[in-house]
């Protein structure tokens, strides 16, 4: 073999070595929250991740650490993720995103805390919406703007979900936006039952006796409902019998007969009284 | 036109529905057992409902995450030491095979592989004598592990499954009709015939 091949074959062997290691000896970069080994980013988004992250940990002690590497090698984006994620000791709130600038891949992982409520699908929805489409297109400072600003966006309203930071009046604001049409409903229903509830008034302050108390099923039917108005009034009497003529028989007693009604107690069971016309709902309210 | 006037008899009117109905039966239900069929083996991604405990389990494709998540864990863990090499490598394998397993019965024998390793894993850990930070990432990916196999033991998909198949597909007629339309039984979460 020459010297030549053997030179070749040799540096092959060390390149491969070294890469295959690179992903699992990494350490974090001088500022921890960016770790560029591929040297794509530019010194402005390297302060913005870390601004970003100096609020994040005064919000909740959470961390978005970014990595960007040449290659991971031999290894598996998800395998390299979460084992710099342990190696590191990222926050349990934390997420960390290592991307491979030369293999187009990469994920994010996240700490035991929010596991939950950041799982992988939505993991992967962030990466589609802000960041692969940057990154595909070498744009790195843009999809790591771009990602970090999304996921403290999910931060602050995750955080605030959780009761921490928002007012009462914008939890109040929340909840009528979110019920806006149950609202509506409920106001047109309150503002039918009020004006039912009027015109009962009205009905019974016609007949000049005391008001009952009003029933809000009363506007499927109350007693009210039946009153059509005042009655129009009575058409002209018919002429008597001619001037001066019979008068008609006398009745027996005082000027004429008693229509029946009476207004005092009697002994009688109501069956010889005479009311208004109407008719009891049905209800009965006291003791049975 | 003369033709045309056989189709105003009643005879003929008669004829064309019970044409219509012999022929719509039996396509109905072949579409009703399909979804029937199609309904039970979608609870294994979205949960079973647990009659008897009044609630919708998680779903068997949620705790197989679970367990792929956990396995993950480990292997990060165990690839710190080299006197674990050889688990590590079979628990990373294991969990490959579960993220490419397609059906059902894929993922069970992907699962069962997983379970195996995770098994020789834990065997072989304290022997590499692990450091206190990974000793605490084994105990907390191990539990997962482990509750994730419990929870899919008591997931109710199985037994939705069976229940579905001895009850609907193993009556009169849709027995018959899913012999006649080769109608498959959901896939349970094991060795399949």
């Amino acid at each position: 073999m020459s010297r030549k091949r053997f030179a070749s074959i040799l540096l092959c062997l060390i390149m491969a070595i070294s890469l295959a290691s690179t992903a699992m000896a990494l350490d974090p970069g001088p500022d921890f929250y960016v770790t560029d080994e591929a040297g794509v980013l530019s010194r402005e988004t390297v302060d913005y991740v870390i601004s970003v992250n100096s609020e994040l940990e005064e919000l909740c002690g959470g961390q978005i650490v970014i990595v960007l590497v040449d290659y991971f090698g031999d290894v598996y984006a998800d395998e390299f993720t979460v084992s710099l994620f342990n190696d590191w000791q990222v926050s349990g709130s934390g997420m960390l995103l290592a991307a491979s600038t030369q293999e187009n891949r990469g994920g994010i992982t996240v700490g035991s805390e929010i596991e939950g409520s950041f799982p992988d699908s939505m993991k992967s929805q962030y990466l589609d919406r802000y960041f692969w489409d940057d990154f595909d297109d070498g744009s790195y400072d843009e999809a790591v703007t771009n990602l970090v600003g999304s996921l403290y966006d999910w931060y602050q309203d995750e955080y605030a979900r959780n009761g921490d930071g928002i007012s009462f009046f914008e939890r109040l604001i929340s909840f009528i936006i979110r019920n806006i049409f149950l609202i509506i409903f409920l106001v047109l229903v309150l503002m039918i039952v009020l004006a039912d509830r009027s015109r009962y008034r009205r009905y019974y302050f016609g007949l000049g006796i005391p008001i009952p108390r009003y029933h809000f099923w009363y506007i499927f039917g109350g007693p009210h409902h039946r009153y059509r108005g005042p009655r129009p009034p009575r058409g002209p009497r018919p002429p008597r019998g001619g001037f001066g003529g019979p008068r008609p028989p006398r009745g027996s007693g005082f000027g004429g007969r008693s229509g029946g009604g009476f207004g005092g107690r009697s002994g009688r069971s109501g069956g010889s009284f005479r009311g208004g016309g109407g008719r009891s709902g049905g209800g009965f309210g006291g003791r049975r | 036109m003369n033709g045309l006037k056989v189709f105003k008899s009643r005879k003929t009117a008669a004829a064309i529905l019970a044409l219509v109905i012999l022929a719509a039966t039996p396509l109905g239900a072949y579409l009703s057992l399909n979804k029937a069929a199609q309904r039970i083996e979608d609870g294994f991604y979205e949960g079973v409902y647990l009659d008897d405990q009044g609630y919708t389990a998680g779903s068997m494709d949620t705790y197989l995450s679970d367990a792929s998540r956990a396995a993950l864990g480990l292997v990060t863990a165990g690839s710190n030491y080299d006197a674990l090499d050889a688990e590590t490598q079979e628990l990373r394998s294991a969990r490959e095979s579960l993220l490419s397993a397609g059906t059902i019965e894929e993922k069970y024998l992907a699962n069962e592989r997983m379970r195996a390793a995770f098994e020789a894993f834990s065997a072989a850990f304290p022997g590499a004598v692990p450091s206190d930070y990974d000793q605490e990432s084994f105990d907390t990916y191990s539990e997962l592990f482990t509750q994730s196999q419990s929870a899919m033991e008591h997931s109710g998909y199985n037994e939705s499954v069976d229940s579905f198949v001895s009850s609907v597909m193993g009556a009169f007629p849709a027995k018959l009709i899913a012999a006649v339309f080769s109608i498959d039984p959901p896939e349970s979460f094991g060795v399949n015939k």
